[in-house]
């Protein structure tokens, strides 16, 4: 029997659904295939957790604000809601509104676009093939756009020249430095290591977001620490700021000590932050 | 498109078939009938037996209760648009799933983000080697695994709340969903697998429900 078969079927017979042959089948296969019995292992707590689930206490929505509401989009459309015959009606001032907004919206779309698209630093590429690359060349290695530049320059840049005698952690030392002009500003890629485990530091001026394509961006508190979570699978991507920065930390350990050290460092680092 | 994919951009559509559900509906349908000619009280009536279960869903794709309150409004509100498009020859309650699914979908694109900070266990500890869900308590689990819940992506969320709270079959979901049944098999593997990456440690070893069919090696 295929594994992705039986990947399949394991939900059903979990919960004790399959009967006869098949159920036969897929315990006999299950003493034989380790890869298998891990699989039902992990969607058998799975079942057990989802059985847990129930409907929330009931919805406060009454009927009197649902009929508010269509009231509302009777108010609107001229016409009742109910009224099963209604006619569409075609409006030339609607039709002047419409090519008016549209319009508005290609002037606004093209500014953006010209004033705009060098604005923000793309971390989505970085953090992709940090994922799915050795660990310490992927994390060092630059972010796409970043050049590498002198170190104090960078440590400048990243406002943390007034610490930058002590690393953020113990043991690790400055390995990478690289920067990415946007505009006026300047983003600041800082990579550490101590030979065995590596991180990188994003920091940017506030006016300079970072995007992280499709991903997930969740508040997290970390060791009492309010930052946010970026939604990466294999990595520790951590986002969080101080006065006039922001900083993206990024490495492959979850060790929540290690990494509210590193935030600890730039954050204070920040907090007292002059400009030079 | 592969007929799996289909779901992500799945509107009213009447239902095609009705051998594929067996959900009862709660309200006769010659109820829905006069619903879709405009009679006031037979909508209030499906409304009335609707209104908790649409809530339900809606409540696992939001991070409030006014939120799943609006969702909920906006639901109904759709069905009063779009009903004239069902077909009284297939089930309402499908049909009804489907609406609430691309609904939840909308908002969730809309909203994208914060889902409340869930409890970290790592910061409760418990004795090791004791059967964590009887210091924990049924609440306790509870609460971690609707939290849990509600950060699966949306394809894998949906069939487990249909599932877990609707208690639909494999058949009515992927009626609801516009997909086959494979892959609603396919999506609670995987959302199984992932609460218990994340919730694996309040589950003692000897859960419920397991078959011996361990080697004995």
């Amino acid at each position: 029997m295929l594994h992705r078969h039986i990947g399949k079927d394991l939900v059903a017979f979990c919960e004790g659904e399959l009967k006869g042959e098949l159920a036969n089948r897929i315990e006999e296969h299950l003493l034989v295939c380790r890869r298998c019995r891990k699989e039902y292992e992990q969607v058998l707590r799975g079942v057990f957790l989802a059985k847990h689930l129930s409907r929330p206490a009931g919805s406060t929505l009454s009927w009197s604000e649902v009929e508010r509401a269509i009231a509302d989009g009777h108010d609107r459309a001229g016409h009742g809601v109910f009224d099963s015959t209604r006619r569409a009606s075609f409006s030339w001032l609607g039709l002047k509104v419409f090519a008016v907004a549209c319009l508005t919206l290609v002037l606004i779309g093209s500014f953006l676009y010209r004033f705009g698209r060098h604005r923000s630093v793309n971390l989505d590429p970085y953090l992709s093939r940090v994922e799915t690359g050795h660990p310490g060349e992927s994390i060092l290695a630059a972010s796409p756009g970043f050049h590498a530049a002198d170190e104090q320059a960078a440590l400048r840049a990243a406002g943390v020249e007034r610490v930058a005698a002590q690393p953020p952690l113990a043991g690790y030392s400055l390995v990478q430095q690289y920067v990415l002009r946007v505009d006026s500003e300047e983003a600041v890629q800082l990579g550490y290591g101590n030979g065995s485990e590596f991180f990188s530091v994003f920091v940017a001026p506030r006016e300079v977001p970072f995007s992280f394509g499709k991903r997930e961006i969740e508040p997290v508190e970390l060791n009492g620490i309010q930052c946010s979570e970026v939604s990466c699978p294999r990595t520790s991507t951590v986002l969080f700021s101080a006065k006039r920065f922001h900083c993206v930390l990024v490495t492959r350990s979850k060790d929540k000590e290690a990494l509210a050290a590193i935030l600890r460092y730039f954050l204070s680092a920040h907090e007292a932050w002059r400009p030079s | 498109m592969r007929q799996g994919e289909k779901w992500k951009n799945v509107r009213p559509i009447s239902v095609q078939s009705d051998t594929e559900s067996r959900v009862k509906a709660l309200v006769p349908s010659a109820t829905v009938e006069k619903c879709r000619v405009g009679d006031r009280d037979a909508f209030h009536a499906l409304f009335e037996a609707y209104r908790e279960r649409v809530y339900g869903i809606a409540w696992y794709f939001v991070s409030d209760e006014n939120a799943a309150k609006d969702v909920t409004q906006e639901v109904f509100l759709k069905l009063l648009m779009h009903l004239k498009e069902f077909r009284a020859d297939s089930s309402f309650d499908t049909w009804l799933y489907r609406l609430v699914v691309n609904c939840c979908m909308d908002e969730h694109r809309r909203r994208r983000r914060i889902v409340p900070l869930w409890m970290d266990p790592r910061t409760h500890p418990v004795e090791h080697g004791q059967a964590l869900e009887s210091s924990y308590g049924r609440k306790e689990i509870a609460a971690a695994v609707r939290a849990a819940v509600r950060k699966l992506k949306p394809k894998f969320r949906i069939p487990v709340v249909l599932r877990y709270v609707e208690e639909l079959s494999y058949q009515e979901i992927a009626a609801a969903l516009g997909c086959s049944e494979g892959t609603i098999a396919s999506r609670l593997n995987r959302a199984h697998r992932a609460l218990t990456r994340k919730l694996g440690h309040l589950v003692g070893s000897n859960a419920p429900g397991r078959r011996s069919c361990d080697p004995g090696v």
